[in-house]
């Protein structure tokens, strides 16, 4: 049997055990994710999100329960840690305000420097990390700091693939972007997964990223991950998504309350599929 | 009596009074840099709200930034109140006008939420008793009374931005200034925040938001979108959003609904464009699938 990339068993954790402010942040939560995967995750704010992503590269020790990496425990004497993080790389949110080297070059080096990797090897990463993310070469010697908003949006997130992780995970990568910075972000990050077959992990508030980006979604709701199914199924479940308080694109809501109503539509989660469907039901004279 | 005429006037649409007036505001960091806004004229009436568009670099915080005084005019006249912005005025102004930004982190700065709302009144010195009040009914109007003693850290995102609005209502400004308040908050967090500004929206409160979310802006009265530091649309969110094409071109998105009229128009079929709601779009398609709505060359 061949092992999955990442593999959660049982995974808990809680915060200030044994204080009357315990609470479990994750809550037995298991899945399976393999090898060049677009997953996305939603859940309200406090549902475990970051929490379950900060444990699959080992930053958060789970108070039970398992990580594997390629079917090794993460946590098992002899496992190296350190390789871990070069190979889930994690792009918190607001990664921006991590950037601290003098330029652009020099900030995105910070991980394959780590990695010891020869000075030819990094200045190549550097390049490809660059042109994935859609920075101009030109970029190169200028400070991060004269960059604008999505510029060092960008070279943040260059930096985390300049280690080639195996899995990237990104938290709100969009967040406060205008809708062409995050539209671009979004590309370049579905090309880079397309490109080098990694598996990327979006979470992300806005379902209409969601939708047009993951081949599957994991739900987390009060600590528990409730649903991990195809985008089309999970998108389905509107109603259920709706009373976790989470949203749903407004054309799917727009479909649901058709379909309510009696009309035969299915259930769509992208406008273009809407218009199709419309356009086709509709059947135009001859 | 001199206000009942005003107001009959304003009712009947002949008299409009303008709470904030641009004309000619140009602003730059610095001499002989790139102006980020150039010559912009803006009227809004009191009690709009107002919605403001623009991708990022477009100059919409900075406009927000000016209506409190925290930018200052390099050149071009602002009035905000019948104030006129300048360094002379400020206290005065950030009395008339409240501001909340994007992150809710950064504007909290007390570890209890009353204490929290409280901050800016003490400040003032405000009498004991009428700070009380004012707290109270500041943290009701925004759903967050039963929090008043709960500690400000472990609020989540939309109740901490509810916080920070009461902190600025309890100041009772005229015009409300909410530059992204939802950019970092969950879809509950934005829905609550909106419910807020609603509410005061009904209350007659003026109130101005900069806003990259587009559902935000088709619940204002109005639409206001900058591009390269001066207003290239301003009218009803209908009005704006049917310029879809243009949108797009400037880096900027219509509602979902919208993008569906603008592809069913594509494919043949003779809809209205001017469609924002979900309530709208699903009537639309009500029709179109009981074939009431014509093709193109039919």
């Amino acid at each position: 049997m061949s092992e999955a990339l990442l593999r959660a068993s049982c995974l808990t954790h809680v915060y200030s055990a044994g204080t009357p402010f315990e609470k479990a942040a994750v809550a037995d939560v298991s899945f399976e994710i393999g090898d060049n995967e677009f997953i996305g995750v939603i859940g309200h704010t406090g549902s475990g999100k970051s929490t379950l992503i900060q444990s699959l590269n080992g930053l958060l020790k789970p108070s039970s329960g398992q990580i594997f990496y390629q079917g090794q425990d993460i946590w098992k004497k002899g496992f190296s840690q350190r390789e871990l993080r070069f190979r889930v790389g994690l792009v918190f949110q607001y990664p921006e305000y991590q950037l601290f080297e003098e330029t652009v070059e020099k900030d995105i080096a910070f991980g394959p420097k780590n990695m010891g990797l020869s000075e030819e090897e990094i200045r190549q990463r550097v390049e490809e990390a660059m042109y994935f993310v859609g920075l101009p070469d030109r970029f190169r010697t200028r400070s991060p700091f004269e960059l604008s908003g999505g510029q060092k949006r960008r070279a943040a997130i260059a930096g985390i693939m300049a280690m080639r992780p195996k899995v990237l995970i990104l938290d709100e990568p969009t967040a406060g972007l205008d809708p062409r910075g995050c539209h671009e972000i979004l590309s370049r990050i579905r090309e880079y997964q397309q490109t080098e077959k990694i598996t990327v992990i979006l979470v992300s508030h806005s379902m209409e990223d969601i939708c047009a980006n993951a081949q599957k979604v994991m739900v987390l709701h009060q600590a528990h991950l409730v649903m991990f199914a195809p985008t089309e199924e999970v998108f389905a479940r509107a109603g259920e998504l709706s009373e976790m308080g989470l949203s749903v694109p407004q054309i799917t809501r727009v479909f649901l309350t058709l379909s309510q109503k009696g009309y035969d539509l299915s259930s769509v989660f992208s406008v273009a599929r809407a218009a199709d469907e419309i356009l086709r039901k509709a059947g135009r004279p001859q | 009596m001199a206000e009942l005429i005003v107001l009959i006037l304003k009712e009947k649409g002949i008299l409009t009074l303008n709470i904030i007036e641009a004309k000619g505001l140009t602003f730059q960091y610095e001499e002989n840099s790139e102006p980020v806004l150039k010559q912009v004229d803006l009227e809004i009436c009191e009690g709009e709200f107002v919605a403001v568009l623009g991708h990022n670099g477009s100059g919409k915080s900075t406009l927000a930034k000016h209506l409190n005084g925290i930018c200052l005019p390099t050149s071009g006249k602002l009035t905000v109140a019948g104030i006129s912005v300048c360094e002379e005025n400020l206290s005065q102004l950030r009395r008339t006008v409240g501001m909340v930004f994007q992150n809710p982190d950064n504007q909290l700065v007390t570890t209890i939420v009353a204490e929290d709302v409280a901050f800016a009144l003490e400040n003032t010195g405000v009498p004991y008793e009428e700070m009380h009040q004012r707290v109270a009914e500041a943290l009701r109007i925004v759903g967050m009374e039963s929090f008043a003693s709960h500690a400000t850290h472990q609020l989540s995102g939309g109740q901490k931005q509810r916080v920070a609005i009461a902190g600025v209502i309890a100041m009772q400004p005229r015009i409300l200034v909410l530059d992204e308040p939802t950019a970092m908050l969950d879809p509950r967090g934005r829905q609550e925040v909106m419910a807020v500004i609603r509410r005061f929206r009904e209350q007659g409160m003026t109130i101005v938001l900069i806003t990259h979310f587009m559902d935000e802006a088709a619940q204002a009265d109005r639409v206001v979108v900058m591009d390269d530091g001066d207003i290239v649309l301003d009218g009803s969110p209908h009005y704006v959003f049917q310029n879809a094409g243009y949108l797009w071109s400037i880096g900027l998105d219509v509602p979902q609904s919208t993008d569906l009229m603008f592809r069913l128009r594509a494919g043949g079929l003779k809809v209205p464009l001017a469609v924002l709601t979900e309530e709208e779009c699903v009537s639309v398609v009500e029709d179109i699938l009981n074939g009431k709505v014509a093709w193109e060359d039919e």
